[in-house]
């Protein structure tokens, strides 16, 4: 069931700027339909592959003529077949997504993911969302009709985060659903001590032949810490609270935050992870466009 | 516990402020949603540490504010008295350090025992307890500086360090200087300990018993269990024997047989390499004088007899120099040697009279003269002497205080002395010269001590008749004490002045010693009045033995030269660039003093003086009562009194901890 507020999360303005965006990752696609990504099987597409030796049973419109006239030996020329892929949306839905009021980073990587399915399902990619959640993960399988994105937006706009971070279950889960090699995007302001785990489970999807990105979104707040004076400090996560000095702290705070994010960088980087922090003062769009772009630079530069 | 300002208790509710704050600014402070609380907190802490620390930060602040409350109210405890312990006393020790204290016997001395018996007293006391050491050898001394006070053990370690010296001991000063001490001290029980020999010469001078009011005074005899046998030298004298040789003398002895035995031993006197040991022999309990007569080739000689238990007054040094060497100072020396002063001086000193002394004379010019003249010189004679410095008529003074003889004649440039420095020598100085004619002579030397010296100068006296006198130097009025007039003119115009100045004499003349003002030196009363003089003045010598001092008695070394070493009789030397007071006598024997010009090695001239022990200290007799005898036993003290114990100062410590604390755990949080 849908209604007008699914595109809360994905305006008409950013459908309009996504709309030329092709996102494709460098990986052998095992899609059951055509599409713009590279099949690891041979088929009708103009990306010329291979020539062969002609042999009993190969189609004779495939006989390179040229080749024929110039040697007097019989090759058939084979070309890559073109089909879709399939892709895993994970967002984070703990507690501590849910802050700054009220444009959440929740929201904004909502937003983001929303945003990347558009391009995707666009391509006839197949595309399936997972919202982390502490309970179960909520999932919506992957799909590739058009009207599939309508249902995405829906349920990123119905979700309500709390409770702890579990990336790494909802991340088994995608795994287990995502039987072919293809592209999973986590979004998460990864706040857990579990952080690791979760970027090591990105780093295992890597290794079977597919495409891991992580979206770390972090608000303006926990960047710069803009506090000062004597407050009292709530974890909607934990439950934890202190009274502190916000302005004897922020050197401290600063520098260990700046750390987190590099230990992360370098972590994802050890693995073969793309990471994209994501800046939330930008349209969340933007961001999308940033993260496609990554891939496809990672695409260049492995190329 | 107790406070002595408790009115501040009232303020402890403002130690909770900072419980008080901390809430009100919980309930008040604004709340955020953060949850990267993991990089608010320390590396390995968390938000219950930081829960923690802040409470007892908290906790540490309420206890801070507390604490510095409680120091303004000035707590105390109030200790009570226990029954059987000693409060603290103000104590006065004295002991007697003289000589006889180093005693010897079976390898004790009553010094030994006097402070072992100290010592004891000292480690019984409270140690809060207030001591002043007093020492009562010469010169008598006491510890700490007037305004301090020791504890019982600081007193412990400066007895440890003390020995007994060689001086004379002055035991009645030192109790004097005692009791003013121990009035001084704080007002607990005041005491007075004295351990001494407690000989009959220590007590001379001792505080009437009324003196002692207030002040509870135990006694311990030093020599209570030592035999008081002692054996000594104590005078030995040089007279010139000038009736043989002018280099002989007659060494007068007298021994002291302290002991219960009588003596019969040796008994040596040496003078350089001449040298006589004959046995003698000495009743117990009896003082016996020998005659020793010998070549005195040396400026001093000892008297020695066998070692006893207290070596050092068993011998005995003396100026041995024969006494008749004079100097003349000729401040006006004239072309015709019949003119001259000297030449009249000479004249009436070689003169060959039977029984009479031979004089060895020398001359120098005022601008000459020096210590090392006075050195080798007994008397000295200043003829119309007039333009010395300074330094020169203060080394004559000091000449003169060590026995030395200065007869002083006028004339044209005696009358033209206006330096005061002069009054250390004159009894006044010339104010203007009187005309007098053909006066008559009186003889006033009333007070001469030696009766033979008055009796010669009245036969004297007589053959001054005829003298016709001229002209009188006439000095002011304000004359010092010891000054008097042995001869005057019938107009009561004083010609003949005798000044005593320490252990010598000054002679002053106030015509002229030759023909300028009178014709003395052509009358028969000139020359026996010249003898006379200089005979005057050796008495002085003879009565009292120059050059001699006792231990620790300061000798001046007077300087016109560049510097003075001393060395002492260890072969130490204190080397003096400006005249001075030499006081490390505390050796007895032969000191010397070199004197040296400009920057030279080798001494310009020479002189000696001799240290001995003090013959009162040789006698060991006792009274038949020791004063204090009876409290011998340390008497009892007060019971340890209430007394208020001060918690400020360790509370300023508990805060400086929390303060410490404090800015520690804020570091934390």
């Amino acid at each position: 069931m849908t209604s007008d507020r699914q595109w809360e999360v994905l305006p008409s303005d950013a459908r309009e700027a996504l709309e030329r965006l092709r996102l494709r990752p460098m990986l052998m696609a095992d899609g059951r339909v055509s599409g713009v990504h590279i099949s690891s099987h041979m088929g009708q597409s103009l990306e010329f592959a291979e020539l062969k030796g002609y042999a009993f049973g190969d189609d004779p419109r495939g006989i390179d003529w040229k080749v024929l006239a110039r040697t007097d030996k019989v090759y058939v020329r084979r070309f890559h077949d073109e089909t879709n892929m399939a892709a895993w949306l994970i967002l984070d839905a703990s507690a501590s997504m849910n802050q700054p009021m009220p444009d959440t980073k929740f929201r904004y990587g909502a937003s983001v993911l929303a945003a990347l399915s558009y391009v995707l399902l666009r391509q006839r990619d197949e595309v399936g969302l997972v919202l982390a959640h502490s309970r179960h993960p909520e999932i919506c399988p992957v799909r590739s009709s058009p009207s599939h994105l309508g249902e995405l937006c829906q349920m990123l706009v119905d979700a309500r985060p709390s409770g702890p971070t579990v990336l790494r279950s909802a991340l088994e889960t995608a795994a287990a659903g995502m039987a072919k090699r293809g592209l999973v995007v986590v979004a998460s302001d990864m706040l857990t001590a579990e952080w690791e785990a979760t970027v090591g489970a990105l780093g295992a999807i890597v290794a079977r032949g597919g495409v891991s990105v992580l979206a770390h979104v972090l608000s303006v707040e926990e960047l710069t810490f803009p506090f000062s004076g004597n407050l009292v400090f709530r974890s909607a996560e934990t439950g934890e609270s202190a009274l502190l000095d916000a302005r004897g702290l922020r050197r401290q705070y600063l520098k260990a935050i700046s750390d987190f994010k590099a230990a992360v960088a370098q972590a994802c980087l050890k693995v073969g992870v793309i990471y994209k922090a994501i800046d939330t003062t930008q349209a969340a769009h933007n961001q999308a466009a940033g993260i496609i772009h990554a891939v496809d630079f990672r695409h260049f530069k492995e190329a | 516990m107790a406070f002595e300002s408790s009115a501040f208790l009232w303020a402890l509710p403002i130690a909770l402020v900072p419980l008080i704050m901390h809430f009100y600014m919980r309930s008040k402070a604004p709340s955020v949603q953060f949850d990267a609380m993991m990089f608010l907190v320390l590396e390995g802490g968390s938000t219950a540490t930081i829960r923690w620390t802040q409470a007892i930060m908290l906790a540490v602040r309420t206890l801070l504010i507390a604490v510095i409350i409680i120091i303004f109210a000035r707590p105390y405890v109030v200790r009570p008295a226990v029954v059987g312990a000693q409060g603290p006393v103000s104590l006065v020790v004295v002991l007697d350090d003289s000589l006889s204290m180093r005693l010897g016997s079976a390898g004790f001395t009553p010094w030994d025992h006097a402070t072992a018996k100290a010592m004891d007293m000292l480690s019984e006391l409270n140690p809060e307890s207030e001591v002043v050491v007093v020492a009562s050898g010469y010169p008598v001394r006491s510890w700490p500086p007037v305004g301090e006070v020791w504890t019982p053990q600081k007193a412990r370690r400066h007895i440890l360090k003390m020995t007994a010296t060689m001086a004379r001991g002055d035991l009645g000063q030192a109790t004097k200087i005692g009791l003013e001490r121990v009035r001084l001290l704080g007002p607990r029980q005041r005491r007075m300990f004295i351990a001494s020999d407690f000989r009959s010469s220590d007590l001379v001078g001792m505080p009437d018993p009324e003196e002692f009011h207030g002040v509870t005074v135990n006694s311990f005899d030093a020599l209570f269990h030592i035999v008081p046998e002692n054996r000594a030298i104590i005078s030995a004298v040089a007279v010139p024997d000038r009736t043989v040789s002018t280099n002989r003398v007659k060494v007068a002895v007298e021994l002291l047989n302290g002991s219960l035995e009588p003596f019969d031993d040796v008994l040596t006197v040496r003078i350089g390499l001449a040298s006589i040991a004959r046995r003698v022999e000495c009743p117990p309990g009896q003082v016996c004088a020998y005659e020793f007569v010998m070549e005195a080739n040396e400026r001093f000689g000892e008297v020695r007899i066998p070692s006893d238990e207290l070596p050092e007054d068993d011998v005995r040094w003396f100026s041995a120099r024969s006494r008749n060497s004079v100097l003349i100072v000729n401040g006006a020396p004239r072309r015709q040697a019949e003119e001259d002063e000297e030449f009249f001086l000479r004249k009436a000193l070689q003169l060959k009279i039977a029984d009479s002394p031979v004089y060895t004379l020398s001359r120098v010019y005022p601008d000459d003269m020096s210590p090392v003249h006075l050195a080798a010189a007994d008397i000295v004679i200043l003829a119309n002497v007039g333009g010395f410095r300074p330094a020169q008529i203060q080394a004559l003074a000091d000449f003169v205080a060590r026995g030395g003889g200065v007869l002083i004649s006028a004339g044209d440039n005696f009358d033209k002395i206006t330096d005061e420095s002069w009054n250390a020598l004159l009894p006044s100085l010339p104010v203007e010269r009187l005309f007098v004619s053909s006066p008559r002579y009186i003889i006033s030397g009333q007070d001469l001590e030696q009766s033979s010296s008055l009796n010669m100068l009245q036969e004297i006296g007589r053959l001054l008749d005829d003298v016709d006198i001229s002209w009188l130097s006439f000095l002011g009025v304000g004359w010092p004490q010891g000054s008097s007039v042995l001869i005057q003119t019938d107009a009561s115009l004083p010609l003949l002045v005798e000044r005593r100045i320490g252990s010598g004499a000054v002679l002053l003349w106030l015509s002229t010693l030759d023909r300028d003002w009178t014709d003395f030196p052509l009358r028969p009363a000139y020359a026996p009045f010249v003898r006379w003089a200089v005979s005057h003045l050796q008495s002085f010598m003879a009565a009292l033995g120059r050059s001699s001092i006792t231990v620790n008695d300061a000798r001046r070394v007077s300087l016109t030269t560049t510097r003075a070493d001393v060395v002492t009789p260890g072969g130490e030397i204190i080397t003096f660039k400006s005249s001075g007071e030499f006081t490390q006598t505390s050796v007895p024997g032969v000191y010397l003093i070199n004197y040296y010009e400009g920057s030279g090695a080798e001494p310009t001239g020479s002189d000696v003086f001799l240290v001995n022990t003090d013959s009162s200290e040789s006698f060991l007799a006792r009274p038949n009562e020791i004063p204090f005898a009876d409290t011998e036993e340390v008497a009892p003290v007060d019971p340890l009194p209430e007394k208020k114990v001060p918690w400020h100062p360790w509370l300023l410590g508990v805060a400086l901890l929390l303060f410490i604390a404090e800015a520690w755990l804020r570091g934390r949080v």
